[in-house]
């Protein structure tokens, strides 16, 4: 192997292992956004029907991409049997879809639930909460603003995308330059 | 080189290094397999997302069938791992295993195979949070032409032909120490990764012949050059010519076309009942309320690539000498040039699409293109073929 190789080679590795340290920290990044700080950085009072609630948002304004963790808890006190659906929708100039939260029972209060919501593009989100329970189901909206992450101009979107097809281009034309003379003949079939 | 070889194959081996040579050849190929189930569940997981979007929309990031891909990106790329690890360190302890592996940057030892899985599973498993955020920058697409959908589809079809690679070189292992089952494993093993290339490849072919959202050469006012023919032509010939060039057999690229015609009736049969049991299980609804939801995958797929593997193997008989090599003959072009002429399931759909998309100068130009690109592609597989056949031997 010459030198030059071994060197193309190290370069390779050394992006690969760049590679996988920065998968390693989305990852990262995507599981801690799923958990939240002790206190909200909003809290919004709403009256879904015959219930008032407490909606807790863990992060305000939300990030695209990344879960939006939240707690729904009522305000009346002895309050129970109630179930939850919590859907995010899109606004009319966001181009996606409504998807349905997670949600789980809140241990810490009672008849309280809490969740996270996934808001996958950015613009002006509703969060749309639905309540059944002995005295009746109610609905409310909570409008939620999703920021964008920093942008990068399509045109180094396409570069990074077409990356591998380039790699794998290379590896294939190598492939022509390989010496023919390293495949053993009398070896050959089968 | 080829005489030093020879002498050292025509050597018998000590029953400790036989054992061995069985040993790595069994690794190989229980870690290509791995490899190879890994671009499946990516393959069928990705036919289903496509249905998914199309139908019902992109919602959550963690769906089912984004877990099937992502499962098949990390179960590929860890057995890829495995394999180099493994290899690395019975080099170190047993020198005469070095002979059958690749180097890489003077620390690792391996199968060729396993380092482009490996590689290409990474770039796949970047890839996926990359769309997240592109999709989070520009809103949701049903185009499979996006730059991380490209990225994810490529790196997932590199994995697939490092899967070649791995169980080919099984396959030269074991036929050396006369392990005939774990050599059948590994040959059959190859015919489903060559497939499951050819297939994952394909899944970019369908935005190139998309009369409603027409891609390609702006040519004239309304009308656009496909890619199809270009792309199609280069991927067939270079997957088809490869094989016929790497495996010896009469039947190789038909048993490679049968494996990627079964893939079209799995998803024929299976991704419509799973949307459908997904879109009740989450209580969601189809786009549009729409009743109708044809297996989309399925439908589009290009068999052309099939006439042309009857024609190929023929060829390739013909052209093949006592050694069972096959040399390079223009021929295997004109054999292979089917493959650019865009021929979905649904047969009667794929010409007037060209046509609608083209025009009638635009399409001959296209399929003249269509012709270019099966025969470098053709060029660049019976390349990669002869390095196949004599692949870590």
């Amino acid at each position: 192997m010459s030198v030059l190789q071994r060197a193309g080679q190290v370069v390779l590795l050394l992006i690969g292992a760049l590679g996988l340290l920065a998968l390693g920290s989305e990852i990262g990044l995507s599981v801690a956004a799923l958990s939240h700080g002790p206190q909200p950085v909003r809290v919004v009072d709403v009256q879904a029907g015959p219930y008032p609630l407490r909606v807790s948002l863990y992060k305000d304004p939300a990030e695209a991409g990344f879960a939006l963790p939240f707690a729904v808890a009522p305000t009346q006190p002895g309050v129970t049997g109630l179930t939850y659906t919590v859907v995010s929708e899109p606004g009319s100039d966001v181009d996606a879809t409504a998807v349905r939260a997670g949600i789980s029972p809140d241990p810490a209060v009672p008849a309280g639930v809490q969740g996270a919501a996934e808001l996958t593009v950015h613009g002006l989100w509703t969060l749309h909460l639905s309540v059944n329970g002995p005295a009746g189901s109610g609905n409310a909206d909570i409008p939620i603003t999703v920021t964008a992450p920093p942008p990068i101009p399509q045109w180094l979107g396409w570069a990074l995308g077409l990356l591998p097809l380039g790699g794998l281009l290379l590896f294939l034309l190598a492939q022509g330059a390989a010496p023919r003379s390293s495949v053993p003949v009398a070896a050959a079939g089968g | 080189m080829a005489t030093g070889v020879r002498q050292i194959a025509a050597q018998p081996a000590a029953p400790t290094t036989l054992r061995t040579w069985q040993a790595v050849a069994g690794l190989r190929l229980a870690l290509g397999w791995t490899v190879l189930v890994g671009a499946l569940l990516f393959f069928f997981g990705t036919s289903w997302d496509i249905q998914w979007h199309t139908y019902v929309g992109r919602d959550r990031t963690l769906i089912p069938p984004h877990l099937m891909m992502l499962g098949g990106v990390i179960l590929s790329g860890s057995a890829a791992f495995v394999a180099i690890l493994a290899e690395t360190v019975w080099t170190r302890r047993r020198p005469d295993v070095d002979r059958y592996t690749t180097a890489f940057a003077g620390l690792f030892r391996g199968p060729l195979g396993a380092y482009v899985a490996g590689f290409a599973a990474l770039t796949a498993g970047i890839a996926f949070p990359l769309d997240s955020y592109w999709h989070a920058l520009y809103g949701i697409d049903v185009a499979i032409w996006a730059p991380f959908h490209i990225m994810f589809l490529v790196s997932m079809g590199a994995v697939a032909l490092g899967a070649v690679y791995t169980l080919l070189s099984a396959t030269h292992l074991a036929t050396r120490v006369g392990s005939t089952g774990a050599s059948k494993w590994g040959y059959w093993g190859s015919i489903v990764a060559w497939a499951a290339t050819l297939g994952l490849f394909s899944l970019l072919l369908f935005d190139a012949l998309d009369a409603d959202y027409p891609n390609g050469i702006p040519f004239g006012r309304d009308t656009v050059i496909s890619l199809f023919p270009l792309l199609a032509g280069a991927l067939g010939g270079c997957v088809l010519v490869a094989a016929v060039t790497a495996l010896p057999r009469h039947w190789a690229a038909r048993q490679i076309a049968a494996v990627y015609f079964a893939f079209a009736v799995i998803v024929l049969l299976l991704v419509p009942l799973a949307t459908d049991l997904l879109v009740r299980w989450e209580e969601l609804s189809y786009r549009g309320g729409r009743d109708l939801h044809l297996p989309l995958v399925a439908l589009d797929w290009p068999i052309a690539p099939i006439i042309a593997a009857f024609l190929l193997d023929r060829l390739a008989g013909h052209l093949r000498g006592a050694e069972g090599t096959l040399t390079w003959s223009r021929q295997l072009i004109w054999a292979a040039a089917l493959c650019a002429v865009p021929i979905p399931v649904i047969f009667f759909a794929g010409v007037p699409a060209l046509l609608a998309m083209s025009g009638l100068i635009g399409s001959g130009i296209a399929l003249a293109l269509g012709l270019a690109g099966v025969a470098v592609g053709s060029w660049v597989g019976h390349n990669m073929g002869t390095v196949l056949r004599g692949l870590e031997r």
